[in-house]
């Protein structure tokens, strides 16, 4: 059902800089690197972090968050830490989630941009 | 566990109008909906991964991103088209209308919305040859 997301950034170095080092502790690694954008992809799908289309400035949506998946526990606390040290800030600490599907194991972020982000991984206790 | 999403959320300071709108538009690409008390809705499934609507969580009001899109997967052209229609006829705006988008090696048919608060989507399907 979901094919990609793009999301907007105004510094294409740091962000790459983030997603490298974050999508890479969830194990997907960069499919394209250009001036303008950067996307991620597996076979479930891509993520594109780039410079706006319009040639305006990137801004941040309030309600807005891009879900990602773990594989389990250390690859969400992996994430989170690797978000952490490269520019990103904290939206909540790895951990279980009562509310979710399953009582998953989530963490959140913020981009170096603003953008919400965060990964789950299923209940180690199924 | 295969996929890159678990789900993507945006939100809404009208509920009751992104609703209507995602209903119709997620009817057009054969996806049910769940409501929940009438201001959150939830579409798709954990497997292909979630699309969520509701009001932000810090009680603000909802804004859309600048540089910020979400695609769809369609079944078929046809999808594409209805999923454009069903989104104009349900308060969203044309933000590309549907039609063969040269993006990339294999033939594809994409068009772009956005939707009552402006997040902007697009849905694309993709001759894979299959």
């Amino acid at each position: 059902m979901l094919n990609h997301v793009f999301l907007g950034t105004n510094d294409v170095e740091k962000s790459r800089q983030f997603y490298n080092a974050t999508m890479g502790a969830i194990g997907v690694s960069a499919a394209g690197e250009y001036p303008h954008l950067t996307v991620y992809a597996n076979e479930g799908g891509a993520v594109a972090v780039g410079k706006p289309a319009n040639g305006e400035d990137a801004t941040v949506s309030n309600g807005a968050t891009l879900g990602l998946k773990a594989a389990n526990y250390d690859e969400v606390n992996a994430w989170h830490a690797a978000g952490l040290a490269n520019g990103g800030s904290d939206e909540g600490a790895p951990g279980i989630r009562e509310n979710s599907p399953g009582r998953m194991y989530g963490a959140y972020l913020r981009d170096p941009d603003g953008n919400k982000i965060c990964v789950f991984c299923p209940n180690a206790e199924g | 566990m295969a996929g890159i999403f678990t789900h993507v959320r945006v939100g809404s300071s009208d509920p009751a109008a992104s609703i209507a709108f995602y209903d119709a538009t997620f009817a057009a690409l054969g996806i049910p909906g769940q409501h929940h008390e009438g201001i959150h809705a939830m579409y798709g499934d954990h497997g292909t991964g979630m699309f969520m609507v509701g009001p932000p969580a810090d009680g603000e009001s909802a804004t859309c991103a600048n540089g910020g899109t979400i695609g769809l997967a369609a079944p078929n052209a046809e999808a594409v088209h209805a999923w454009h229609a069903a989104g104009m006829a349900n308060g969203g705006t044309d933000e590309g209308a549907p039609g063969p988008r040269d993006y990339g090696e294999k033939p594809m048919v994409g068009a772009y919305l956005r939707d009552p608060v402006g997040n902007k989507l697009c849905a694309f399907w993709v001759d894979l040859g299959e």
